[in-house]
């Protein structure tokens, strides 16, 4: 009965759309100037007059020997590849699933679905539903990290009780720095050429290992309000870009404008490479998506240091110097003093004390024969204590970092 | 350099993974990543449980076949510090994180909580204490109870 109904307006707009279909092949020969192509394949136009060069720095990503400066040279290859027979992992559709969609989409080619293993493995793997870009505030003394991070989240569905976003996924586009370069060189050799940039996928656990425990920055998390298509056609291009080489550069082409490249695949015409002048920091990156209406809501996560601060704060007069006494070592977590508490005092004082001891070994590196007893005795008393609710989160900030008023100019 | 053998140390650990199939010390292999992120070098050591949590080589562990065993250990061994402070309040979302990989079903958690809390000095017993140690005491512990023991069975 409903599907009868929709055949109506789905035949008037196959006639309608008929000679639009057509015209569109007609103007086949302006195809690869359409921008959602220059967008795939990541070209920009020369600086000196016409043209066009892609940044990807790999010939692996490229069909056409002259695919790194002809965007009609790719379209073609890349037309005549995806029409092979047969499929599989190595096939053109498996590598370039994005652009394969979207060249079916524009020419209507026949859509059959091409076995492609590894990809479709992936793609269950990352399970995902929406995409979180995830805003790690910058950290004063390293001059590598002058101006935050950015990576994205991609969130599984959020049905039940099984979800859980410390195990989600995340892809982040960093510098692919040889261990052994100090932090100096590695801001030199960042901003003056020289870093293979690579696209990796990691839980976000290790993230917030990395910036929220040892780095002690706080975490802005940005949930942008893409369709579960538009989702789909990100992680599709993610895939062609994986293992692909882009070279990194800290000022233009670093973690935020790869990811932003990513915005527009997913949702083209966005154009937030276009806001992109002679430098993309990370957060007036931020700041572009937000004016770009494309963020449905946004969740702090302090760091360490913000946390002990704050359950610090929160204890009266009293037990702060409590606290002190306990981490410096003159009271023991298990003497009368401690046990003659209220157990939600207790429990307050424990907590905030084990964080501090925590932030310590970490941040100033207090020795390991020092705190890992006092850690541990801590913990006992305080897994005594049954039914106390730990400290609230602090609250986030009145002012993101994409809201602040300063700006590097 | 010192920091910076940490900060390889740090990667080494978060990049483990599991051979199959396996039993005992030589079913855990060390996967290198090249993938090093910008700040892994500026890193220092982890500080509490942190500088043992390299010993998953206990006797059991090697043979667990049950899967969601094997991925709470995997977790245990990057955030040992974290689920066992979440451990000793009962609650926080690192030991949701233990629930989730293990399956808990929401009607179960309360009781899974408390099961780790209380019992917070079995898992725990030294300041040393390895990831592999925790996971097999814990195993242990749900294996004797009674709603929980389904969760690992093999």
């Amino acid at each position: 009965m409903g599907n009868s109904l929709r055949i109506g307006p789905a035949l008037l707009w196959l006639i309608i759309s008929l000679p639009l279909q057509a015209q569109t092949l007609a103007a086949d020969n302006s195809l690869h100037l359409d921008p959602a192509w220059l967008t795939l394949i990541h070209y920009q136009p020369g600086k000196f007059g016409g043209g066009y060069t892609s940044q990807a720095d790999d010939p692996e990503f490229f069909l056409s020997e002259a695919g790194k400066t002809s965007p009609k040279a790719e379209l073609e290859a890349t037309l005549e590849a995806i029409q092979q027979p047969g499929d599989g992992n190595n096939h053109a559709r498996c590598r370039f699933p994005a652009r394969d969609a979207w060249l079916r989409e524009r020419l209507d080619l026949p859509a059959n679905n091409a076995k492609c293993p590894d990809y479709q493995q992936w793609m269950e793997t990352l399970n995902t539903e929406s995409i979180t870009l995830v805003f790690a505030a910058s950290y004063l003394n390293s001059p590598s990290s002058m101006f935050g991070h950015t990576f994205l989240r991609l969130d599984p569905p959020q049905d039940d009780e099984q979800t859980n976003l410390l195990l989600a996924n995340t892809i982040s586009y960093a510098a692919d720095a040889a261990a052994h370069d100090s932090e100096l060189l590695f801001a030199y050799r960042g901003i003056f050429g020289g870093y293979p940039g690579i696209t990796t996928v990691q839980p976000y656990y290790e993230k917030i290992r990395l910036y929220s425990d040892i780095e002690h920055r706080d975490l802005w998390e940005y949930k942008l309000n893409l369709s579960q298509h538009e989702v789909d056609f990100m992680l599709a291009h993610a895939w062609e870009i994986r293992d692909r080489n882009f070279d990194y550069y800290f000022f233009d082409e670093n973690c935020a404008y790869r990811l932003l490249a990513l915005i527009d695949i997913a949702r083209p015409g966005t154009n937030l490479l276009g806001e992109v002048s002679t430098h993309a920091i990370p957060s007036d990156t931020v700041r572009w998506v937000v004016d770009k209406d494309l963020v449905a809501e946004v969740h702090y996560r302090a760091s360490a240091a913000t946390s002990v601060a704050h359950s610090l704060s929160t204890l009266p007069k009293p037990q702060q110097t409590l606290a002190a006494a306990i981490a410096n070592g003159y009271v023991k977590p298990g003497s009368d003093e401690v046990l003659a508490l209220p157990p939600q005092e207790r429990a307050h004082l424990l907590d905030a004390t084990y964080d501090y001891v925590r932030y310590q070994s970490e941040a100033d590196s207090w020795p390991r024969e020092i705190a890992a007893p006092l850690s541990h005795s801590l913990l006992r008393e305080r897994s005594k204590i049954d039914g106390i609710a730990p400290l609230a989160q602090p609250k986030a900030p009145q002012v993101r970092d994409d809201q602040a008023m300063t700006r590097f100019a | 350099m010192k920091k910076l053998i940490a900060g390889a140390i740090l990667l080494g650990a978060s990049s483990m993974a599991f051979a199959q199939p396996g039993c005992g010390v030589g079913a855990m292999i060390w996967k290198g990543q090249s993938g090093i992120a910008p700040h892994v070098l500026a890193a220092t050591t982890n500080g509490t449980f942190g500088n043992q949590t390299f010993g998953m080589t206990t006797g059991t562990l090697g043979c667990q076949t049950n899967e969601s065993v094997q991925s709470m250990a995997m977790y245990m061994d990057s955030n040992i510090d974290k689920v066992a402070r979440d451990m000793s309040r009962g609650n926080g979302e690192n030991l949701e994180t233990l629930a989730v990989l293990l399956g808990v079903d929401e009607a179960d958690r309360t009781n899974f909580r408390q099961v780790l809390q209380n019992n917070f000095a079995v898992i725990f017993p030294k300041s040393d204490t390895t990831s592999g140690e925790a996971v097999d005491a814990i195993v242990a512990l749900l294996e004797k109870n009674e709603s929980l023991s389904k969760y690992v069975a093999a």
